[in-house]
């Protein structure tokens, strides 16, 4: 009974919100229903309504079904689909008219001012869920508190994910599996604690201390850093109760320690990261208080928590006047390579190298030691960023790579022996940047060809923050390699075939051009001139007009000419990753300053950390 | 009276509602009823797979031929809540979303994830006090890596089976060796219960830590500890059947890990799932062999591949034949966990005559996604039901009708289970 009614409460509340909002939108914009209907219903009515007007609804969009901005407003799920159609050039397709590209921004610049408007004053930081610690997290907590590595590839439940990463407050949920595994572990790590961290635990008991003193002062000060946050009055008093224990069943004051350890890794103060507020309110929202922005910098750049220092400069409350030497202190620190293991590894998904197996029939020579290797080679080049500060741009363009002897005979890049990976320079070969790696190139291929399709959606979804939508239901993919007598047609032309079809074209004049630009590289990443006998054509022609020849064209456009939508990615996927939560349009405002406050300083990889710090929505939380 | 019903009908997504207990005196039964759900991922190929006539043979069945007796393949089950009803592509993750739930799940990449009890956990709920574990949930796909997943749908969809609420999906094991130590400890019974009742006290603790966190949170970050708190009881609960369900430990049959080749993983999972049974540690299983939408390549059997990928055959001959490779590849694992059930005594008879075990999955044809006609095989004599045939379900029956007859035979009562609309009795 106690769920329907909240159940039902929920409801209400959520009408009652949408009230308030519907209603603060339409007495705020009458100018905007004015320029609606002056000059943006005629663009559509021009280019939209032959397909999704006066009676006809394709694809079940009817865009006169909308009267006004707040039954806009209140359909925002199918608006941000028109808006991304009309701003990815997915619609109108191909063949249709289209309008000029000043009219375009014009449509999705008012779209964005009148169904997801932002309050630049008072903008909204959203709300992230309490977050439990994924396995990863879990797994450097303990290290850094304990000093023990957890197997929790082993022992924990795997962690589900949502918006590319396995680390969203919202999906990570807690099951009877999660509490007993959690028992495991804490009993685990208990059980291998090393001489030092035992010492650093418990510390030197001052004469004369009771043992109800000393136990006291272990408990505080553990807990402090495995909460993260100072104890409240008396919390650790209760953990006396273990010593009464202990007592009368003849134990000593040091197994009732331990068994406080272990309730402390297993209390919900442990497990998930509670953030409090300061009392500094700025509209309708809060600044965080120090303790919590101490511990998301440090899960954001180290993915676990945060050590003495940040700890001491959130007691003295001097952690946000000193931010800009911390994080400088963190990416130096050795602890950042989480950064380039959970953020790149998710974000370019190199992890997925793993469960990657070209066909042993049609690569023989290919040896399975090399896909790890590959994702060695991105993540070194990641790495190189962080210490170097070097632009962000550097991923597209790099004409240097990172490889042992192996993977350069792979590549045919010669001089390069043995097994530890150096700095190469890549003057003079076909390969420039990120998208001649080949772990992208193997992460974007069938076992056993290329595909053009993957290729291309890698780069739209990943690098350009243009995720083409999905495949229609229903739509059979293109025939995998199997049917030899079909081989007197080349890829090419089979998804030439594929664009005719008018449901699969818009989508497929995003993608595949960018796909056939790689087609050099075959499905293992090396380089090849011909595919089925046929000579390669890498040639290919943007929705957005530029031709290009060959890979090393398509990355230079990619760099010159996308260089904002590729800023803008960096930036969603860094405050996604920073914050654990998906990005909504209210962030809108959060991603300019992001991307503004970066390019001030070339772009280099600190300076987007520093932005993403400083932003509203990894500073407050909602009122 | 009519507003109720559609009021009650709206939830039935939200809430599983058991019906008044059973007024007939609970008795004690030797050969309890077990149930397990089998998952197949990426549909099969139609041709081969489904019988052409009356008898429930098949070249794709072909595996199960000395078990003609003991099992029945049922047509026209379909789960309508795996088709998009207007939200766009994501076949695969609904596919496996809805298969034990008969829910829509809500397109979501995170922010709000709501789907509904699937239907193993609704009889663990009712039943699951009567033996150690309440249930179990197996899988044998790799460990996941980045998180992106099918079309705009978090990953909690496409890889859980078992959900324990409208939000929370209950997470499979992959170690054997893990799952046998959940059912019958660590081989040390007086490690073991110092073990429990260590956990005891730090369980009874924290729960109050919990209690002391809600009181300063509100909204969604309520429902999380909500969670825990759940969690906390539940095993104090487990730890509770523990001690009173004492079982002598099959100590020569504990699992060392996970085996190398993917045949031998699932062999070992279904050797765990029957000595639960056996031991009558659990009643209630799930499986997922591996998520739908899976790329898996089947190099042991020249497959080489990604599974999803020859899904979408196109009609063309080779990629079908290579799909009624992996189908047989499945087919024949199975045909060795029910040829064990078979061989392991029980009561008077042996496991199979005690045991109702559907295998199947959420797609039909792979090629085009269909939800329709799923391809469902219903193993075992447990419950009364009737094997050796191809049961003809009216075409729209919702596979959940099938769930409700199933619950009821396991001795948990549901008045719906996700879409379901009746009883599917045909089984019997």
């Amino acid at each position: 009974m106690y769920r329907l009614s909240s159940h039902l409460l929920n409801l209400a509340g959520r009408a009652l919100l949408s009230l308030i909002l519907g209603g603060a939108v339409v007495g705020a914009k009458p100018e905007l229903e004015k320029q609606y209907k002056e000059e943006v219903l005629p663009l559509l009515v021009n280019y939209c309504y032959d397909c999704h007007g006066d009676g006809l609804k394709e694809g079940h969009l009817a865009l006169d079904r909308y009267k006004s901005i707040p039954e806009m407003i209140s359909d925002r799920k199918q608006w941000q689909k028109i808006r991304d159609h009309i701003d990815f050039r997915l619609m109108p397709p191909p063949d249709e008219y289209a309008p000029s590209e000043m009219d375009r921004g014009k449509l999705v610049k008012w779209i964005d001012e009148a169904v997801f408007p932002v309050d630049l004053e008072n903008p909204d930081p959203g709300h992230v869920t309490l977050k439990r610690l994924n396995r990863i997290e879990y797994q450097n907590t303990v290290r850094d508190l304990l000093g023990v590595k957890v197997p929790v590839e082993e022992l924990l439940p795997v962690d589900d994910s949502g918006y590319g990463f396995d680390h969203i407050g919202d999906v990570l949920t807690l099951s009877p599996l999660h509490m007993e595994r959690y028992l495991e572990a804490s009993q685990f790590a208990i059980g291998r604690m090393t001489p030092k961290s035992v010492t650093g635990i418990f510390g030197n008991r001052e004469e004369g201390q009771s043992d109800q003193e000393y136990m006291l002062s272990v408990v505080q000060a553990f807990a402090r850093s495995a909460f993260r946050r100072p104890l409240e009055v008396g919390e650790a008093d209760r953990y006396l109760i273990f010593l009464r224990r202990a007592k009368s069943e003849g134990e000593t004051v040091e197994s009732a320690v331990l068994q406080a350890i272990s309730t402390i890794l297993v209390s919900p103060s442990f497990l998930f990261r509670e953030e409090s507020v300061s009392k500094k309110k700025l509209g309708s929202k809060v600044l965080i208080n120090e303790h919590a922005l101490a511990t998301r910098l440090s899960y954001f750049l180290w993915s676990s928590m945060p050590d003495a220092k940040l700890r001491r400069l959130a007691d003295r409350g001097e952690l946000r006047e000193n931010l800009s030497s911390e994080i400088t202190r963190m990416l130096a620190s050795p602890k950042s390579v989480a950064l380039v293991d959970n953020f790149f590894g998710q974000w370019l998904q190199l992890r997925d190298l793993d469960s990657v197996a070209p066909s042993n029939e049609t690569f023989p020579d290919f040896q399975r030691i090399l896909t790890g290797e590959m994702r060695k080679e991105t993540e070194f080049l990641a790495k190189h960023m962080i210490d170097e500060n070097l632009p962000v741009d550097t991923l597209l363009e790099a004409d240097f790579t990172f490889l042992n002897g192996r993977l350069a005979e792979h590549y045919g890049i010669e001089g390069v022996e043995g097994k530890e990976f150096r700095k190469v320079s890549l003057v003079g070969t076909q390969r420039r940047g990120l998208l001649s790696h080949g772990s992208v190139l193997l992460l974007t291929s069938h076992p056993t060809r290329t595909s053009p399709v993957l290729r291309g959606k890698y780069v739209l979804e990943n690098l350009l923050n243009t995720p083409p939508p999905p495949a229609p239901p229903n739509v059979p993919a293109l025939e995998s390699d199997n049917n030899k007598a079909k081989h007197s047609t080349s890829l090419r032309d089979e998804l030439v075939q594929h664009r005719d079809n008018p449901n699969c074209a818009s989508c497929h004049a995003l993608m595949d051009p960018i796909g056939f630009g790689l087609e050099n590289f075959d499905a293992v990443g090396k380089w090849r001139s011909q595919d089925r006998g046929m000579p390669i054509d890498s040639s290919g022609k943007l929705v957005t007009g530029q031709s290009f020849e060959s890979a090393e064209e398509l990355s230079r456009i990619l760099i010159q000419d996308y260089r904002k939508e590729f800023h803008r990615a960096v930036a969603v996927k860094l405050l996604t990753y920073s914050l654990g939560r998906g990005i909504e349009y209210y962030d809108r405002p959060a991603i300019d300053q992001i991307v503004l406050k970066a390019n001030e300083d070339e772009a280099r990889f600190n300076s987007w950390i520093k932005a993403v710090v400083e932003s509203v929505p990894f500073q407050f939380k909602r009122e | 009276m009519n507003n109720r019903r559609t009021f009650i009908k709206g939830l039935a997504c939200t809430l599983a509602l058991p019906s008044l207990p059973s007024l007939a005196a609970a008795t004690v039964v030797s050969r309890p009823t077990r149930l397990a759900f089998v998952y197949i991922p990426n549909g099969v190929n139609v041709n081969t797979w489904f019988p052409k006539g009356a008898k429930n043979t098949s070249e794709g069945l072909a595996a199960l031929g000395g078990l003609r007796n003991d099992y029945s393949v049922l047509r026209h089950l379909e789960h309508d809540k795996a088709f998009a009803n207007g939200d766009g592509a994501g076949d695969h993750a609904r596919a496996n979303a809805t298969f034990l739930t008969g829910c829509q799940a809500r397109k979501t990449a995170g922010a709000d994830i709501h789907l509904g009890e699937s239907v193993d956990q609704i009889i663990a709920k009712q039943i699951g006090h009567k033996t150690r574990v309440p249930s179990l949930e197996l899988s044998t796909d790799p460990p996941r890596r980045s998180g992106h997943c099918d079309s705009g749908y978090s990953c909690a969809y496409q890889y859980n089976l078992s959900w324990r609420s409208e939000s929370t999906p209950a997470p499979a094991e992959r170690d054997p060796r893990l799952v046998f130590e959940k059912l019958f400890g660590s081989g040390n019974p007086k490690l073991d219960r110092l073990r429990r009742a260590q956990r005891k006290s730090v369980l009874d603790f924290v729960m109050d830590d919990a209690k002391r966190l809600d009181s300063r949170l509100d909204g969604a970050d309520r429902a999380k500890m909500e969670e825990y708190l759940t969690a906390v009881r539940d095993v104090e609960s487990r730890i509770e059947n523990a001690e009173q369900f004492q079982i002598e430990v099959p100590e020569q049959r504990r699992p060392s890990g996970i085996p190398e080749t993917y045949k031998g993983h699932i062999r070992m999972m279904y050797e765990m799932m029957a000595l639960g049974f056996q031991t009558d540690a659990t009643r209630i299983a799930t499986f997922l062999l591996a998520h739908d939408g899976s790329g898996r390549s089947f190099p042991e059997i020249g497959v080489s591949d990604g599974h999803h990928q020859l899904s979408h055959h196109r009609g063309n001959e080779g990629n079908l034949e290579q799909i009624s490779k992996i189908d047989h590849f499945y087919m024949e694992q199975f045909a060795w966990f029910i040829e064990k059930l078979k061989n392991t005594p029980d009561g008077e008879g042996n496991l199979l005559d005690s045991s109702m075990i559907v295998y199947g999955g959420g797609i039909s044809d792979g090629n085009s996604h269909n939800h329709r006609d799923l391809p469902i095989i219903l193993a075992g004599h447990g419950g009364g039901v009737r094997q050796g045939r191809v049961v003809e379900a009216k075409e729209g029956t919702p596979m959940t009708n099938l769930y409700l007859s199933l619950s009821e035979r396991m001795g948990a009562k549901a008045e719906r289970i996700g879409d379901s609309n009746g009883m599917f009795e045909q089984i019997s």
